[in-house]
């Protein structure tokens, strides 16, 4: 991907799960994810068609580790499945997504902050 | 009928807290405040006894770099309203002394007493770094304590959360826009003297003349046909790259911040819904059917919004001018909606 997007409205949307939204976020002559664009829709489609039917009506976007490198990104989890959604955007600090990829070493960190119940 | 409103109260209102997921902080947090008392109140209940919704862009005022659009009435609005309408009696603090809020809230949680909090969303640890934005009005209901660390529901967050003194103290009295100034509600006296039914006719009455009054050029219906004619003339007033920076911060504000889409108007569709059976009146029924039909319109506005910020030239000043027109049709329809809104209640 060649243009930064923001990243709360891009993360907002996939975890809405909202395609049309997505689309007019998206520039349909780049690649995504070593994808042209329609396949790259394609691909959030089933991943949504997924979790729905895992029972999640939403993805929870939270901040990990990947790679050799430890870099930080995003990925998705179901909300209710906890299922992870292999995507991981890349923002950089003006708040835009700069990189995406489906890097499977992708890490959750640990969120210290959720009560154990 | 109406009949006055009976509290289901099992615990103190620390026990019988629970946390619930919602779209819109305010409503969400007054409704599980509300709830933890002994009413459960949706948070579209809240949402439409409170008058939530609204419109209004203003120019002067910038949000992220750009005009405020917003489609909802100012923050903390929604709780005043609902708790006045319904009767219950609310105290309302702000305070300059960081550690005098902070130990007032050790006071009322001691007190099995929830507290709701204006909080600054750049300072809330525990929200991803991405979601943390310039946005001091942002409601939390504080509702017990670990230790040092205070238990947080978070009503647009899944799950309830737990944070130290100190980060909670920062996220209640960093400076920002709105200033929360340590802004801290509790419910003093809850025992509601008016009927359900009553609140949310006043409710729907109270928003619906605030959107019809003409007194504001920038708010209500007169704020939405302002910015339709502003839309048609932004590409010959600013840069291709602002027009695509300010289509994009509607969008934004219509569509994530908290709205639950189409800005606010399918939570209060569903609002009305849940009226229509509470006041079994099939018109009401009817009425959120067109508010439904209304908040597809916002949507097709949100997406012609976002594709024509991809766009330039022609091409933009051609997508300026639809949306211009939808917008103007839009405002035609919440019209004849809010007038017939009048009639029904």
């Amino acid at each position: 991907m060649k243009t930064p997007i923001p990243a709360d409205m891009l993360m907002f949307f996939i975890i809405r799960m909202d395609i049309p939204m997505i689309e007019t976020m998206l520039d349909e002559t780049e690649s995504y994810v070593g994808m042209d664009y329609p396949s790259f829709i394609q691909f959030l489609e089933q991943g949504f068609a997924r979790h729905q039917a895992l029972g999640d009506s939403t993805v929870l976007a939270l901040q990990g580790k990947f790679g050799p490198d430890q870099k930080a990104g995003y990925s998705f989890m179901g909300n209710k499945s906890f299922q992870p959604f292999e995507l991981v955007l890349i923002a950089d600090d003006q708040k835009m997504v700069i990189d995406m990829n489906t890097d499977p070493s992708f890490v959750f960190d640990a969120n210290s902050f959720v009560i154990q119940k | 009928m109406s009949s006055k409103i009976q509290l289901q109260i099992n615990h103190t209102p620390i026990e019988d807290y629970k946390h619930q997921v919602h779209h819109h902080c305010e409503s969400g947090a007054v409704s599980n405040l509300f709830s933890s008392y002994g009413l459960p109140l949706s948070e579209e209940m809240v949402f439409g006894i409170g008058a939530g919704l609204y419109f209004a862009h203003v120019t002067f005022l910038k949000t992220l770099g750009a005009p405020t659009t917003t489609f909802r009435f100012f923050p903390g609005q929604v709780f005043k309203m609902a708790a006045k309408t319904l009767g219950v009696q609310c105290t309302v603090r702000t305070y300059k002394d960081a550690e005098k809020g902070m130990n007032d809230l050790d006071a009322l949680l001691a007190e099995q007493k929830p507290a709701g909090l204006f909080t600054n969303m750049l300072h809330l640890a525990y929200l991803p770094d991405i979601f943390k934005f310039e946005f001091s009005a942002h409601n939390i209901i504080v509702y017990g304590k670990e230790g040092d660390d205070y238990l947080i529901s978070d009503s647009i967050i899944e799950f309830p959360v737990k944070i130290s003194r100190e980060a909670l103290a920062k996220a209640r009295f960093g400076k920002g826009f709105l200033g929360s100034k340590g802004r801290m509600y509790h419910v003093t006296d809850f025992n509601p003297k008016v009927s359900l039914e009553e609140a949310i006719r006043t409710g729907i009455r109270k928003m619906c003349k605030r959107m019809l009054r003409k007194v504001y050029p920038w708010g209500g219906l007169r704020g939405m046909r302002r910015l339709a004619k502003g839309i048609k003339k932004y590409p010959e007033k600013f840069s291709t790259e602002q027009v695509a920076f300010y289509l994009t911060n509607i969008v934004r504000m219509q569509e994530i911040v908290g709205t639950g889409g189409s800005g606010f108007r399918l939570i209060y569709a569903r609002f009305l819904q849940e009226a229509a059976t509470r006041l079994n009146s099939p018109a009401l029924n009817e009425l959120a059917g067109e508010l439904k039909s209304i908040a597809m319109d916002w949507r097709n506005f949100a997406l012609k919004a976002g594709k024509t910020a991809k766009t330039k030239g022609e091409a933009m000043t051609a997508g300026c001018a639809q949306l211009s027109d939808m917008l103007s049709d839009i405002a035609d329809k919440e019209e004849q909606l809010y007038l017939k809104l009048l009639k029904t209640v």
